[in-house]
């Protein structure tokens, strides 16, 4: 597979790790005698282009311009189709976030190119470009494969791929935009964005909550557990909307993946999009009230109960 | 997601194979009319399912079960003369408008869905599983309407049926007073007259025809409401004395009826129940002068005991399958409970009763779609056979379900131990919550008294004789059938020496001779519905089991009862 | 003049808590082995859409591609309020986001003036890519996805509030557009789009529902599917009873060793 191309991410001018992902996906993708050509747009690009730079990286492209200061589809995506028309690929590589997702969609649509969202995993099949992504409850994978003649966009959710170690020998260039970055008929008027301050990637034990805490109290109570543990909190995305916790905690589809020794779900339903962002925990404990909860399907123990009952018993046991 | 009428299949094996819906339909629809909806009976009853699905199985499951504890919780609130309701009520009200489920049995001429009392019978189950309160703003509402649509005026039909179709008016039913509960023919609703003496209660002002209605009234629900139907005296109690000197009026949110206090109470937190004080407050007369406790009155009452009936077995339904669930996920001794002997033959008898007093509910509520048909249409005859059977079998099959009802949420609590008398578990609620049913509109005593003269009359003889009748083709039910059919001997022999005894000794007896009536009825249709669905067969045999022991014994009860007082 | 809003509705599978084999021995779904649903994005959508019609009036128009499966999605909307539904022929079965795309939006052309395009975000399992972006490019309108509440709605356009990973962001767009309408409407209790409204069933049980003939090409298809069964992680669930404080304790020493 000659050439793949990745669209790197810039979150507020921190780069997305999820991009690294990508490159070691692409990497894969291209071979021995492939090739990964990495793009970065947004304002400040260059400064935090640096880390892109990874072992197999033929090119790192950046496109550092105060009009691709907050994600709009039309600017990033003329961005994209300039940098892509010297450097034709059969493969193009996305974080699976918000702008990923979007934005390779758009890609995908302006190229006439198969597109597969939210993938677990890409490659190849007889010779053509593949992406992956289990579903139906986890119990079916289906590939996409693209058609012959054209190329493939793909978003990698995190964990589809290694990030590759070690640093490359390719010179970050900038991207000359002149006319590129057209007028946007998007505008964003007002932003109310969080700086991440938690990694929950590298947590041993998370206490995570869920909209069965009822409110900011009962969200006090996971809180104690989680100190007296010495974890990290997280939540679902309810919580989160709720605004009674901060959005960096969320796990799950649209958040943080994790895979802690110990995982305690409180007050979680389990929606799949919750779920497939903890799958993969060592140890599962759930708490919930419903003993249908899908939740329980991944626990390895299950206890049916009211959290503001359990969880005191649990701090007692604690000694907290 | 979780929808209560799907979920529920007993109810949806009635509603669906059960429910003699050509026959309702045949009285209370004129297919091919322009103003039918449907093409026929069969496209009726389907949309009458889908309706119980979505949204009133939806709406209970997914919106109002989710804010039963915080309306419990909170509870109505009384402030500065006008009473409060808690926001999460406040947002059911609104789901149950937006959803325009408050006209279910309003004729489509006003606004409503006109559907069959069984229908509404069966969303009002649905709703109060979610939240028993709510269902007096939703339960309520019906038999009030229908009141006026039958009764009132065109003037007035006009006036109220469209807005409480839509749900901008809700009503309330003001029949109680200080000093006339159970006894409804003492009811005065006094009127101070010009003298300042106490005089009649409604006064007619001979020029203009206006009534005025002075008194108060006590433990009405939802008296806040915007339509109270009020029964008070008209009559010179000199000349028409009694329930004869009784009218019904209809009266109209005003500042000359006033709301003096709320109750605190054991449960229902979400239903307002007021002490409403008329101060010559304006009203309008419904049908004729006299009428009210006779005719207006005991017709409503028709409609309200199978709505507290279907409430009842609602809040039954809800602690069934707390207690179910909770049984399969609580362990002592190393197992979950449910397979300890006691607690999985508890869990067996609180199900067999739910059905078999969901059996009877539904019959009744059959009977009395037939009943309200006959009458709108017109047919003499009919209405007088099917208003027997309504007047008899209504009192028991509110007596019936309702205590069936609590005795489930006994057991139910029983079966949490320790955290079911915790708040943090529903039952707790529903626990409290249906400590009313068997109270109001007419306690079970009222009920057995109404009930009693009417068996020993014979009214319900026909009904019974034909179920006996039936014949069975499976071994197994027609064996079931005959030990049905041995009790059902005793019944005629305790019916028979009742016939000698007098009133007294006739009430006094009449719990027992009730429940040997009641589950002899309801072993019937057991058996009827055990030919539809192979699930009925267990819930017969269990039922019909228990039957000839307890009729035995109910029948030595009344053989040895004296009447006496043990006070020391 | 109050705004026109076409939504999208699709039928997609219900895949929550699926049990036994779905797959037959070809990799095709097993005709039986699932139910379908509205989808939920699609019913925020939807709900989204009824809201703008509730405090700003809007004549609101559900689009469906094919013909009912299980659901009748368009007609469940019509139920709750939308003003009248329209079907795009179109063959569900070939999953390519970028084809269905082309017919839903041959539907939304048919429409005549139309100012928001509202669809759910999420892509269903059996979906590749995001509906919404595939609408706007074969309309050539703007887009905003992952849209969680209106902010602002003018004649000519609107502020639409995005939800992003880090907190929300207020994207101004002209009108027409599409709004990819994400986990819209979470904060609400509770967490439940509108029922049907009884009368509107009444009314709307054999309503009209217009099918869009196809008038252009078919978009290509640009890949194709494969799927294979996953094995399901075997997964050995304990129950502890929260009242045993004993094996609640053993749970916390096993779960904790090595943590
Ligand atoms: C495209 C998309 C992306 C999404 N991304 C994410 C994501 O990244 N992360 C995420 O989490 N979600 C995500 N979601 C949302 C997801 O679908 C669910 O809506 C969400 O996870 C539900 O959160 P919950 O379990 O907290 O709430 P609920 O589903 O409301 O569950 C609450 C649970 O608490 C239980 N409970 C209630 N009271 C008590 C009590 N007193 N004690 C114990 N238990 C109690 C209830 O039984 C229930 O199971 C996404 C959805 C979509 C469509
Ligand atoms: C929460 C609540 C809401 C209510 N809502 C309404 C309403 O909306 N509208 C309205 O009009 N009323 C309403 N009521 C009143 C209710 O209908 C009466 O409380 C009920 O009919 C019983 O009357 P009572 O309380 O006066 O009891 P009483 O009549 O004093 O009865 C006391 C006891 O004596 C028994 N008893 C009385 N007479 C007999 C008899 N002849 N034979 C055997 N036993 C007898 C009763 O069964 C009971 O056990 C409500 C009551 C409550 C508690």
């Amino acid at each position: 597979m000659p050439r793949v191309f990745v669209v790197a991410e810039l979150n507020d001018g921190v780069l997305n790790d999820l991009s690294l992902q990508c490159i070691g996906a692409a990497r894969a993708m291209a071979g021995a005698d492939g090739t990964v050509v990495v793009l970065l747009p947004g304002t400040g690009a260059a400064a935090a282009a640096a880390p892109l730079n990874a072992p197999g990286v033929a090119e790192v492209l950046v496109a550092d311009d105060d009009r691709l200061a907050a994600y709009t589809t039309e600017p990033y995506l003329a961005v994209v189709k300039a940098a892509l028309a010297g450097r034709p690929a059969e493969a193009i590589l996305l974080p699976a976030t918000t702008i990923g997702n979007d934005l390779g969609a758009a890609l995908a649509a302006a190229l006439g190119a198969a597109c597969v969202t939210d993938a677990d995993g890409v490659g190849a099949e007889e010779g053509r470009p593949a992406a992956w992504r289990v579903g139906f409850d986890r119990k079916v994978r289906t590939v996409w494969v693209a058609a012959e003649g054209r190329p493939l966009v793909a978003t990698l959710r995190d964990g589809a791929a290694e990030a590759p170690a070690g640093s490359g020998t390719a010179a970050v260039e900038a991207l000359s935009l002149d006319g590129a970055v057209s007028q946007t008929p998007c505008r964003v008027v007002r932003r109310d964005v969080a700086k991440k301050t938690v990694n929950l990637r590298d947590a041993k034990v998370i206490v995570a909550a869920g909209a069965g805490v009822g409110g900011p109290e009962g969200l006090e109570l996971i809180r104690r557990l989680a100190t007296a543990l010495g974890a990290e909190l997280g939540g679902t995305r309810a919580v989160v909307d709720a605004g009674w916790m901060s959005a960096d905690r969320q796990i799950g589809q649209t958040g943080a993946t994790v895979r802690p020794d110990l995982y305690i779900a409180c007050g979680i339903s389990g929606a799949i999009q919750h779920r497939v962002g903890m799958l993969d925990s060592r140890t599962v404990i759930a708490i919930n009230t419903d003993p249908n909860a899908p939740i329980f399907r991944s626990a390895h123990y299950r206890i049916v109960g009211d959290l503001k009952v359990v969880i005191p018993k649990l701090l007692k046991l604690l000694g907290a | 997601m979780a929808n209560y009428y799907t979920d529920n299949k007993d109810l949806a094996f009635i509603v669906e194979r059960v429910v003699d819906w050509p026959a309702i339909l045949a009285l209370k629809e004129d297919f091919g009319s322009p103003d039918c909806p449907w093409s026929g009976p069969d496209e009726a009853k389907a949309t009458f399912v889908e309706m119980l699905r979505d949204p009133v199985g939806e709406i209970a499951a997914n919106r109002i079960a989710p804010r039963a504890e915080e309306v419990d919780d909170i509870g109505c609130r009384f402030d500065a003369g006008r009473v409060i309701f808690p926001d999460a009520l406040e947002r059911n009200l609104k789901d149950l408008r937006d959803a325009q489920l408050m006209g279910m049995t309003i004729p489509r001429r006003y606004g409503g869905l006109q559907f069959p009392e069984t229908v509404y019978t069966a969303a009002i189950e649905i709703i109060s599983q979610a939240d028993a309160s709510l269902m007096n703003f939703f339960g309520l509402q019906g038999g009030i309407a229908e009141t006026i649509a039958q009764f009132a005026s065109e003037e007035l039909k006009e006036r109220y049926l469209p807005r409480m179709s839509t749900g901008e008016f809700t009503g309330a039913m003001a029949l109680t007073e200080p000093d006339a509960g159970s006894d409804l023919a003492a009811v005065q609703t006094r009127a101070k007259d010009a003298s300042g003496g106490e005089g009649i209660a409604a006064r007619q002002d001979p020029t203009t025809g206006q009534w005025t209605i002075s008194g108060t009234k006590r433990f009405i629900t939802n008296g806040c409401g915007d339509v109270i139907l009020v029964l008070a005296r008209s009559e010179d109690p000199e000349k028409k004395g009694g329930g004869r000197g009784l009218s019904f009026f209809l009266v109209e949110k005003n500042p000359r009826v006033r709301v003096r206090r709320i109750e605190h109470k054991l449960g229902i937190h979400g239903s307002p129940t007021c002490e409403l004080y008329f101060d010559e407050c304006p009203a309008w007369l419904i049908g004729a002068r006299g009428m009210g406790l006779a005719r207006y009155t005991a017709w409503l009452m028709l409609a309200a005991r199978l709505a507290i009936g279907a409430q009842a077995l609602g809040i039954a339904q809800a602690a069934l399958a707390e207690a179910e669930a909770y049984a399969r996920q609580r362990e002592q001794f190393g197992r979950p409970i449910r397979e300890m002997p006691q607690v999985a033959a508890m869990l067996a008898d609180m199900r067999m009763l739910a059905e078999a007093a969901r059996a009877v509910l539904y019959a009744t509520s059959e009977i009395v779609d037939l009943h309200q048909g006959a009458e709108v249409r017109g047919l003499k005859e009919e209405t007088r056979r099917y208003g027997r059977l309504a007047e008899a079998l209504t009192p028991i099959a509110k007596y019936y379900t309702t205590e069936a009802a609590n005795r489930i949420c006994y057991d139910s609590l029983q079966v949490h131990g320790g955290n079911g008398f915790m708040q943090e578990y529903p039952i707790e609620r529903l626990y409290r919550d249906v400590r009313i049913t068997n109270i109001y509109e007419g306690t079970s005593q009222i009920q057995i008294n109404w009930a009693i003269p009417r068996l020993v009359r014979g009214d319900l003889d026909d009904l019974m004789g034909a179920l006996a009748a039936r014949e069975y083709a499976d071994a197994d039910l027609a064996r079931l059938h005959q030990e049905v059919l041995r009790s059902y001997e005793v019944y005629k022999s305790v019916i028979a020496w009742l016939r000698e005894k007098d009133n007294s000794f006739r009430e006094m007896t009449g719990p027992q001779v009730i429940d040997i009536f009641v589950e002899i009825y309801a072993a019937f249709l057991l058996l009827r519905h055990a030919e539809l669905w192979d699930h009925k067969r267990a819930v017969a045999a269990r039922f019909i089991r228990r039957l000839g022991p307890r009729v035995a014994m109910n029948r030595d009860l009344v053989l040895n009862a004296r009447l006496e007082t043990l006070e020391a | 003049m109050p705004h026109t809003i076409a939504v999208i509705a699709r039928e997609v599978w219900d895949t929550r808590d699926l049990t036994g084999q779905i797959l037959d021995e070809a990799g095709g779904l097993r005709p039986g082995a699932l139910q379908t649903r509205f989808d939920p994005e699609d019913l925020n959508a939807l709900e989204l859409a009824l809201r703008i019609k509730d405090a700003h009036g809007a004549r609101v128009v559900a689009v469906g591609l094919g013909a009912p499966r299980q659901v009748e999605v368009l007609r469940e909307c019509l139920y709750r309020g939308a003003d009248a539904a329209v079907t795009a022929t179109g063959d569900l079965a070939a999953a390519d986001t970028a084809a269905h795309a082309r017919r839903l939006a041959g539907a939304v052309r048919s429409l005549g003036r139309v100012d928001l395009l509202l669809v759910g975000t999420a892509v269903p399992d059996d979906d590749n890519s995001l509906l919404a972006r595939h609408l706007a490019a074969e309309l050539g309108w703007p887009a905003v996805s992952w849209v969680d509440a209106i902010e602002e709605l003018a004649v000519d356009r609107v502020v639409a509030r995005r939800a992003v990973e880090m907190g929300y962001e207020y994207v101004e767009t002209p009108l027409p557009a599409v709004l990819a309408v994400g986990v819209a409407l979470l904060e609400d209790d509770p967490r439940a789009p509108r029922p049907a409204k009884a009368m509107l069933k009444l009314k709307m049980k054999k309503a009209e529902i217009p099918t869009v003939p196809a008038t252009d090409e078919p978009a290509p298809l640009t890949l194709r599917v494969r799927r294979e069964a996953v094995p399901p992680r075997a997964i050995e669930t304990a129950t502890v009873d929260p009242e045993n404080e004993a094996a609640l304790r053993a749970m916390l020493d096993a779960a904790l060793k090595g943590a």
